[in-house]
């Protein structure tokens, strides 16, 4: 009874959890093959890649691939591995670029756009070679709402579509393609677990208490002094967590005009806030609970691309894990491409505000897995606020016990905040 | 002055004349600012404003916040990609002191002590904002 409601509330418990997940090798290696090695994977954006031609080279470190990912003269944005046929070479060593055509740097084997091997020098000498059968060998790779995914199984038991399912339909009329410009924060090297990181993005119990200089306002107020979520959603292995805003918050000069220019909590276009919400209300997934002190939902596409999705700005958190005690993060906080300079000036200070608020999660995290190693605990307490904590680690596990891709939409549950 | 750039007033002078040196007429009393804070990258920012004692920034606040609203008004005759060089410089100086203004009103630090040297990790950037 308890696996049917796997990744429901009901099924997700009430106690302490082992902490064994955040440091234990052999489970990161389970997590390696039946999580980075099965499922969709959010790497890049289509505008990353505008013109035929266009290229991006993203690492995926847990199955030490290459990914190649270019748009080819038909405009179908195709992924390959970034790896020569002749003896494995990496054919592409820039980060991005634009080409017609890619030439393998070691012997000059060269590829079409759409992966077919074209050239071998001295093709004679090779006994018997079919170059029909010795192109790049493609990787699945879909695009949803201009996001690109890949799929690093030869044989995806799921269509991209087909693995987002409900949680794609709720969000559906957010304008994605809007937010055509970004921040973005990488970071190389997180010295923790790809979950000890991701948990700190799932929720607000900790913002008026680590975050005390910098995000200590933006929820809760008089009415809700304990920052209790007001909606929790599953889809499957994805989740949504519904925030509430401040609205006794106060703000400084430079700040308040700076949101009024359309940034933090600003407008999508240009609307004001009033406005905004009313667009948004029409949209299911989003302040599910249509509550008026909404701020924004926290999304979770499982596994490691959490969307935060507000007014004005969707800021994304991708966690690529390198092994069981090391992460590479990226951060990318997506907003429209200002028109004026004043606009330049609102979009500034509202990334620096973010790079700001990361980075006071990052150095905790790295200390808690430190801690996690030291094993002087066992277990770590989750109260019902930190519910997408106790999703998360109920997806995982579902994944590395062999759990199917593909969750029915019988699998929705939901909790409304008092 | 600030030390590290030197007390020579003839160059400030002598700099006058050129529009990428100077920033426009009716701004002129924010020159002292300028040789901190018109940098050129979003991450030159980030670290000029951890690395600025609080005092300093909030001298800078003092004296530019009352003037930002007719900074922007100023900036905005300009198309973002076209700004001639004194309001390019100008728009700089603005960029800078984003960073600075939260540091004043928001975080009463520089610095964020829970963020530690956080900055060494990370590279930044914008895309599609110019």
């Amino acid at each position: 009874m308890a696996d049917d409601d796997a990744f429901g509330v009901a099924g997700l418990g009430t106690g302490p959890v082992p902490c064994e997940p955040y440091v234990s090798e052999a489970f990161f290696d389970r997590e390696r093959d039946a999580i980075f090695g099965r499922l969709w994977l959010n790497i890049a954006r289509e505008n990353e890649i505008p013109k035929p031609g266009d290229f991006i080279v993203r690492p995926i470190e847990a199955r030490r691939a290459s990914v190649l990912i270019v748009r080819g003269k038909d405009g179908v944005v195709r992924a390959f591995h970034n790896v020569c046929s002749h003896r494995q070479a990496r054919v592409v060593w820039e980060a991005r670029g634009s080409r017609k055509a890619f030439v393998c740097p070691y012997h000059a084997w060269t590829y079409a756009l759409d992966g077919q091997l074209r050239g071998v020098p001295a093709e004679a000498n090779f006994a018997g070679l079919n170059k029909a059968d010795c192109g790049l060998t493609p990787i699945a790779c879909e695009s949803w709402n201009s996001f690109i995914f890949v799929n690093l199984d030869p044989a995806p038991a799921t269509t991209l579509r087909d693995y987002i399912g409900d949680f794609a339909d709720s969000v559906e009329g957010y304008p994605f393609e809007a937010l055509d410009a970004c921040g973005r924060v990488d970071m190389p090297v997180v010295n923790c677990n790809w979950k000890t990181l991701l948990d700190a993005f799932s929720e607000i119990y900790h913002t008026n208490v680590l975050h005390v200089r910098t995000l200590r306002q933006l929820h809760g107020g008089r009415a809700n002094p304990m920052l209790d979520p007001l909606h929790f959603r599953a889809f499957g292995p994805h989740r949504s967590v519904s925030l509430p805003f401040n609205p006794d918050q106060s703000f400084g000069a430079v700040e308040m005009l700076s949101q009024q220019l359309a940034v933090n909590q600003g407008s999508t276009s240009g609307e004001s806030r009033e406005q905004a919400t009313e667009l948004l209300n029409h949209i299911p997934g989003l302040n599910p609970t249509k509550a008026p002190n909404w701020l924004l939902d926290i999304n979770m596409i499982f596994p490691n691309t959490q969307w935060t999705i507000g007014l004005g700005t969707l800021a994304m958190h991708r966690f690529w894990p390198l092994d069981a005690h090391h992460t590479r993060y990226e951060a990318i906080y997506y907003f429209p491409r200002p028109t004026t300079p004043s606009e330049r000036f609102a979009r500034e200070m509202g990334f620096t505000f973010f790079v700001d608020a990361v980075s006071e999660d990052v150095r905790n995290a790295e200390l808690s897995q430190e801690a996690m190693r030291s094993g002087a605990k066992k277990t770590i307490h989750l109260q019902s606020g930190e519910i997408a904590i106790r999703h998360h680690l109920n997806a995982v596990n579902h994944y590395v016990n062999g759990g199917a891709p593909h969750q029915p939409e019988a699998r929705i549950r939901e909790k409304i905040y008092a | 002055m600030n030390p590290i750039h030197g007390d020579d007033e003839s160059a400030t002078t002598a700099d006058a004349a050129d529009p990428a040196k100077a920033l426009p007429s009716g701004f002129e009393d924010l020159e002292v600012f300028a040789a901190d804070w018109v940098l050129d990258t979003t991450i030159d920012r980030y670290r000029r404003r951890i690395a600025t004692p609080m005092d300093d920034l909030r001298r800078f606040y003092r004296a530019m916040q009352p003037r930002l609203e007719a900074a922007l008004a100023y900036l905005d005759q300009f198309p973002l990609d076209a700004m001639p060089a004194e309001a390019n410089r100008l728009h700089k100086l603005i960029l800078g002191f984003s960073g600075a203004a939260l540091a004043v009103e928001t975080y009463g630090v520089a610095s964020l002590p829970m963020a530690m040297n956080a900055h060494e990790k990370f590279t930044v950037a914008l895309e599609n904002v110019d």
